[in-house]
C-alpha cells in the first residue's frame, strides 16, 4: 500500500470516529447514499472513546507559511543585492527582526508557523563568489566581467546583473565555470549540505517548520515553467541527492525529466518528495498544456499520470501576479481582474496574446483537466491551491503595510513604485504593479515537516494574497443549513463531507451536492465582503463551462436583476492609509446546494473569500513616503482567499 | 600564562607581531634578491595530487613535466608582479586578501569556548530574553459589532451584569454571545498565541485584567468579548540548564561579533589615518593607538 493511502485512510477513519462520538447528529454518509471520501474503507468496528477530545483529530486553525522564498543564495536575489543568507529567512519568519539587505530594521507582525527556502537550483551559491571575486573564479572572463561591473556599482551594476540573467536566461554560461556550481563538483554538494544544516537548525517541531526544497527554474525561451520542489523528510536524506537542476549535462528543463529524478529520490531515499508550479501567468501558454508540451511532444499517459502523481499544488496568487483567472477567460467574474500581469513571458521577450490564457490560469487549467480526464483517463490538473510570495529578499512579508518588495532593489524607498520593473520593446511592467501577496494556511494536525507535507499531498490547504483568514470548505450529500450555525463548523464538516481538496463521487439518486462554507477574518486585517463558490465542469459535448455563485454576503444587500451582487463599499482614506472596518463582517457561514447540478457531469467547486477593500501597499508608499502616483495605480486591495477545490465524478 | 593562551586573539596578534619583525629584518629589499627557485619534493607531490583530483589519476611523466614548468612560469610571474607593485592597486587582488584576514579573523573568534560561569553571567545579564512567556487560561464571549452595532457595547453589558452574580462563575460559555470560529476556551496559552489569534490590543488589555472574575468588554480583531480568566501564570526566569543551547548560540554569536571587532580595531590602532578634505565635508585625522589593545581582551 502506498504511504499515501495509508495517511488518507487513517484520516477518514479518524473522522468517522469522531463522527461516532457525536451521537446527537446524523449518522455518517454511507456508500449506499453516495461516497463522500477521499479512499474507499469500512467503517472501524472499535467504539468511540470515552474522552470527547480524543476524537478530534482535526486542527483548530491553519498553520500559515511560505512554501517560496528565496535567499543570497540565489542568484539573481544575490545580484540585486540581497545579502541575508538562510539563516536570516528563518529568523525572520518565526517573528524576529532582523536588518534588511538595504540596512531597514524589519519585523512581521505575528510569526509564521513554516517556511521553506527555495532557491534556484541552477548556480547555487555562484553570485556570492562573483561578488566577492574569489581567485579560482576570476580567471574565466564572464565571472571577472560581472565581478568588475557589480564592483563599480550605480547603472554598472544595473547592466552586469542584467547581462548575467540575460546570458543565464540563453543557457550562455561558460560551461567550465558554471559545472563548479552544478551538480557533479564537490562544492555544489558542501553548499547544498549548508542549506540543509540551516534548515536542520532552525526546524522545531510544534512550533516552527523549516521544510527542506529549492526551486527547479526551467525556463522555455523565457517562458516559465517553475517549479517548487518540498521534501517531506529529515537532512539524513535529503542530503542523499542534490538538487536537480535545468542546465545540461546534469539537468534538464522538461518537467518530465524533473518527474524522473523525483521518483529516483524516493526510491533511492525511501522519502517522499512533491513539486508546485508557480506563474503559469507568465509561461505564455505552455503551463497547462491541453494536447501536446510546448516542444510537441504529446500528452501521453506518462505525462498525465505523473503530473497528477508529482504535482499535487499550484501555486496561484505571489509577487508576480495572480494566477486565478482572467478577465479575457471569465468575462462575467468581476472580481476576475486582480493583480494582473499579462505583458508577456518571464523576461518579457515575447508579447502576450490572448490564445495564451487558457494555457496560463488556474481556474481555467482546472477546466482542462476534466477535458483530459475524459480522453485519458488521468486529470493531470488535478490540484490543490496555495499562495507563496516567491519573495527574493529573504524575507516572507505579504502584509500591506510592511511590504519589502520583490527583491533588494525595491525594498522601501521613494521612487520604487514609478521605477520600471521589466522593460523593453515588448512592454513595461512598472513597479506598483508587484502584488505583495500571498500566503498558503494549511489545515495540518501538527505543525511539524510531516504532517504540513501530509496535509498538502491531500490539498487540504488553501492561499490567500497575504491576509491571515481562516477558511473551512467542506463537500457532502447532506449539510443542511443549520450546519453553518455551529460554532465549530469543522465538527459537522468532517462528519458529514469531505474538506478542501476531497472528492465526491457516483451521487445518490436525486441527490445534489451540498457545501458547507465558512470563513472568519483575519484579526489584523480588513471585515469580509463575501464568499463566493466557483464551479467549472465538463458538459455532454466535451466543452468546459465555469461559473461563480455569491453564497453568502455581509450586510443585507440585495444582488440586482443580472444577478450580481452590489460592491460592499469602500471605507479606506488613502492619504492617510487607513480604513475602518464599518462595512463587511467578520464572519461568514453558509450552506450552499448546487442549482444546477447534472449528475452525468464531471465538475470542480472551490471557494473564494473575498475582503472589504483595504489600502495597497502602494498608498502606505505614498503616505509614508510622501510621493506621487499616477492615477493607474490602485491605491486600494480586496484581499481574497483562493480554497483548494473539492470534485465530483460521476464515476467515482 | 595559562590565561593568555585562552585568549586566541592576543596570541595571534603576539605571533603576528613577531613575524612583522622578522619579515622586515630579512626583506628589506623589494626586488626579489635570490633569482633562484627551488621546487621543492613536496611542491612536485602538491602539484601531482590537484591533478589526480582532477583527472581522477596520477600524471603520466610529461604531464608532471607540463606542470612543473607551468608551476615556476607562475612562480617567476608572481614574484616579478610583486616587485612590480602590481598587487597593489588590483581590486580583486585586495579583496581577496581582505578576505583571507577577515577567515583569519573569523577563525579566531570561532575558538572561542566559554566556561559556564561565564554563560551563566550571560544568561543574568539578558534574563529577559529567556524568561519563559506569561500564559493565560481564560474564557470568552464574542458580540459581533458588525451584526449588532452599537447595541454591541450595551448588549455586553448587559450580560457582564448577569454573569457577576454568584452563579456567573460556572456558566457554559458555549451558548452566549455571537459565533465566532475561535476557540472559547484558551488553555495556557503564551501572549504571542494570543496576540497571533485576537490581536495585539486584546492582548494589552488582558493583561491588566484581574483573575477569577467576568471582565470586559474587551476590543479584538473581531469586535467586542467578555473575558473571565481562570489563571494567569507569569513567565519564570529559566535555569541555565534548561536553555543551555540557547544561551551557548547566542553567547557565541555575540563573542564572535565582539572578537571580529577587536581584530580589527586592534590592526586600526597602529595606524594613523587622515582623510582629506573635499568640497563636502571637512578633512579628519585620527593619531596611532587611539584604540588601545586592552579593550581586546573583554
Amino acid at each position: 500500500m502506498k504511504p499515501t493511502q495509508h495517511i488518507m485512510i487513517a484520516t477518514v477513519a479518524l473522522l468517522m470516529l469522531n463522527g461516532c462520538s457525536q451521537s446527537t447528529d446524523e449518522p455518517a454518509t454511507g456508500n449506499e447514499q453516495g461516497a463522500a471520501t477521499t479512499g474507499h474503507v469500512a467503517a472501524p468496528s472499535t467504539p468511540p472513546p470515552y474522552s470527547p477530545y480524543a476524537a478530534r483529530s482535526f486542527p483548530d486553525r491553519p498553520l500559515w507559511g511560505d512554501s517560496h522564498l528565496h535567499t543570497s543564495l540565489s542568484m539573481d536575489a544575490g545580484l540585486f543585492g540581497n545579502r541575508l543568507p538562510p539563516k536570516e529567512a528563518y529568523r525572520f519568519a518565526r517573528g524576529e527582526e532582523v536588518i534588511s539587505s538595504t540596512g531597514q530594521p524589519v519585523r512581521l507582525s505575528r510569526p509564521l508557523d513554516w517556511l521553506v527556502v527555495a532557491d534556484h537550483s541552477d548556480g547555487l551559491g555562484l553570485i556570492d563568489d562573483i561578488i566577492s571575486g574569489k581567485p579560482e573564479l576570476m580567471k574565466y572572463e564572464q565571472a571577472a566581467r560581472w565581478n568588475k561591473g557589480i564592483s563599480a556599482g550605480g547603472d554598472e551594476s544595473v547592466k552586469a546583473a542584467l547581462d548575467l540573467i540575460g546570458t543565464f536566461s540563453q543557457a550562455k554560461m561558460d560551461p567550465e565555470m558554471f559545472a563548479q556550481y552544478s551538480p557533479g563538483s564537490e562544492g555544489y554538494k558542501s553548499l547544498w549540505h549548508n542549506v540543509v544544516d540551516d534548515a536542520e537548525a532552525f526546524n522545531d517541531p510544534g512550533h516552527f517548520t523549516a521544510l527542506i526544497g529549492f526551486e527547479w527554474t526551467s525556463l522555455i525561451k523565457g517562458n516559465n515553467m517553475h517549479r517548487v520542489v518540498i521534501m517531506r523528510d529529515n537532512g539524513d536524506r535529503a542530503k542523499q541527492v542534490v538538487p536537480y537542476t535545468t542546465q545540461a549535462p546534469f539537468g534538464s528543463p522538461d518537467p518530465r525529466d524533473l518527474w524522473k529524478y523525483m521518483t529516483n529520490y524516493e526510491k533511492k531515499t525511501g522519502g517522499k518528495i512533491l513539486a508546485i508550479p508557480h506563474n503559469g501567468n507568465l509561461s505564455n501558454g505552455i503551463m497547462f498544456p491541453l494536447t501536446a508540451q510546448w516542444n510537441g511532444r504529446k500528452l501521453d499517459e506518462a505525462y498525465v499520470t505523473q503530473r497528477d502523481k508529482w504535482e499535487p499544488l499550484y501555486e496561484i496568487t505571489q509577487i508576480k501576479g495572480d494566477g486565478e483567472t482572467h478577465p479575457f477567460l471569465s468575462p462575467d467574474d468581476e472580481f476576475a481582474d486582480y493583480e494582473t500581469w499579462d505583458i508577456g513571458n518571464l523576461d518579457v521577450s515575447e508579447a502576450k496574446t490572448n490564445d495564451m490564457l487558457a494555457g496560463e490560469y488556474g481556474r481555467e487549467a482546472l477546466k482542462r483537466g476534466l477535458e483530459i480526464e475524459a480522453r485519458t483517463g488521468t486529470n493531470p490538473y488535478k490540484f490543490g491551491i496555495i499562495g507563496a510570495t516567491d519573495s527574493h529578499t529573504s524575507l516572507a512579508t505579504t502584509e500591506e503595510e510592511n511590504f519589502f518588495g520583490k527583491h533588494s532593489g525595491y525594498e522601501p524607498k521613494p521612487g520604487r513604485m514609478s521605477h520600471p520593473f521589466m522593460k523593453n520593446k515588448n512592454g513595461t511592467i512598472m513597479g506598483w504593479q508587484m502584488a505583495s501577496s500571498g500566503l498558503a494556511g494549511v489545515w495540518a494536525t501538527e505543525n511539524t515537516r510531516e504532517a504540513i507535507f501530509d496535509a498538502m499531498e491531500r490539498k487540504e490547504v488553501y492561499g490567500t494574497t497575504g491576509s491571515r483568514m481562516t477558511v473551512r470548505f467542506f463537500g457532502g450529500w447532506n449539510f443542511e443549513a443549520k450546519d453553518a450555525t455551529s460554532r465549530i463548523p469543522a465538527r459537522v464538516g468532517y462528519k458529514k463531507g469531505v474538506p478542501m481538496g476531497g472528492d465526491l463521487s457516483k451521487a445518490p439518486e436525486g441527490r445534489t451536492p451540498t457545501f458547507l462554507v465558512a470563513a472568519m477574518k483575519d484579526p489584523y486585517n480588513g471585515n469580509l465582503d463575501r464568499i463566493q463558490i466557483v464551479k467549472g465542469w465538463l458538459d455532454a459535448n466535451g466543452k468546459t463551462h465555469e461559473k461563480v455563485y455569491d453564497v453568502v454576503w455581509s450586510g443585507d444587500r440585495k444582488p440586482s436583476e443580472n444577478g450580481k451582487l452590489p460592491p460592499v463599499g469602500n471605507t479606506v482614506d488613502v492619504k492617510s492609509a487607513t480604513w475602518t472596518n464599518t462595512i463587511g463582517s467578520p464572519e461568514l457561514s453558509s450552506v450552499w446546494t448546487d442549482p444546477d447540478f447534472d449528475a452525468a457531469q464531471p465538475a470542480f467547486y472551490y471557494s473564494r473569500v473575498i475582503e472589504i477593500p483595504t489600502p495597497r501597499w502602494t498608498a502606505y508608499d505614498v503616505k509614508n513616503f510622501n510621493v506621487k502616483a499616477g492615477a493607474e495605480v490602485p491605491m486600494t486591495t480586496q484581499e481574497r482567499a483562493y480554497t483548494s477545490p473539492i470534485w465530483y465524478n460521476p464515476a467515482g | 600564562m595559562r590565561k593568555i593562551f585562552k585568549e586566541p586573539l592576543l596570541v595571534f596578534l603576539l605571533l603576528g607581531g613577531a613575524m612583522f619583525l622578522l619579515f622586515q629584518q630579512v626583506s628589506n629589499n623589494v626586488i626579489p634578491d635570490s633569482a633562484e627557485i627551488i621546487v621543492t619534493e613536496g611542491r612536485i607531490e602538491a602539484l601531482s595530487l590537484g591533478f589526480a583530483k582532477v583527472w581522477q589519476r596520477t600524471p603520466s611523466a610529461e604531464e608532471m613535466d607540463h606542470l612543473i614548468q607551468n608551476y615556476i612560469r607562475e612562480e617567476i610571474l608572481y614574484r616579478e608582479a610583486l616587485a612590480m607593485g602590481l598587487d597593489r592597486d588590483d581590486p580583486i587582488v585586495r579583496r581577496r586578501m581582505r578576505q583571507k584576514m577577515e577567515f583569519i579573523s573569523e577563525d579566531i573568534a570561532k575558538s572561542n569556548v566559554p566556561e559556564e560561569k561565564e554563560l551563566q553571567a550571560y544568561l543574568t545579564t539578558h534574563k529577559s530574553e529567556y524568561r519563559l512567556p506569561t500564559q493565560f487560561s481564560f474564557r470568552q464571549i464574542y458580540f459581533n459589532s458588525s451584526e449588532r452595532g452599537q447595541a454591541a457595547h450595551t448588549d455586553a453589558m448587559t450580560l457582564l451584569a448577569t454573569l457577576q452574580k454568584p452563579a456567573g462563575k460556572d456558566i457554559d460559555v458555549e451558548t452566549l454571545g455571537d459565533s465566532l470560529m475561535l476557540k472559547q476556551t484558551f488553555r495556557r496559552a503564551p501572549e504571542r498565541d494570543i496576540a497571533r489569534d485576537l490581536g495585539t490590543q486584546f492582548l494589552q488589555s488582558l493583561r491588566n485584567l484581574p483573575t477569577g472574575s467576568w471582565q470586559g468588554p474587551v476590543q479584538s480583531g473581531f469586535g467586542l468579548h467578555l473575558v473571565y480568566i481562570d489563571e494567569r501564570i507569569d513567565g519564570e526566569a529559566p535555569a541555565l540548564k534548561d536553555v543551555h543551547e540557547a544561551v551557548l548560540r547566542d553567547w557565541s554569536s555575540v563573542k564572535r561579533k565582539q572578537t571580529n571587532e577587536a581584530f580589527y580595531e586592534a590592526l586600526r590602532s597602529r595606524y594613523t589615518v587622515t582623510v582629506e578634505a573635499t568640497p563636502n565635508r571637512t578633512k579628519t585625522s585620527e593619531s596611532a593607538g587611539k584604540v588601545s589593545v586592552a579593550a581586546v581582551s573583554q
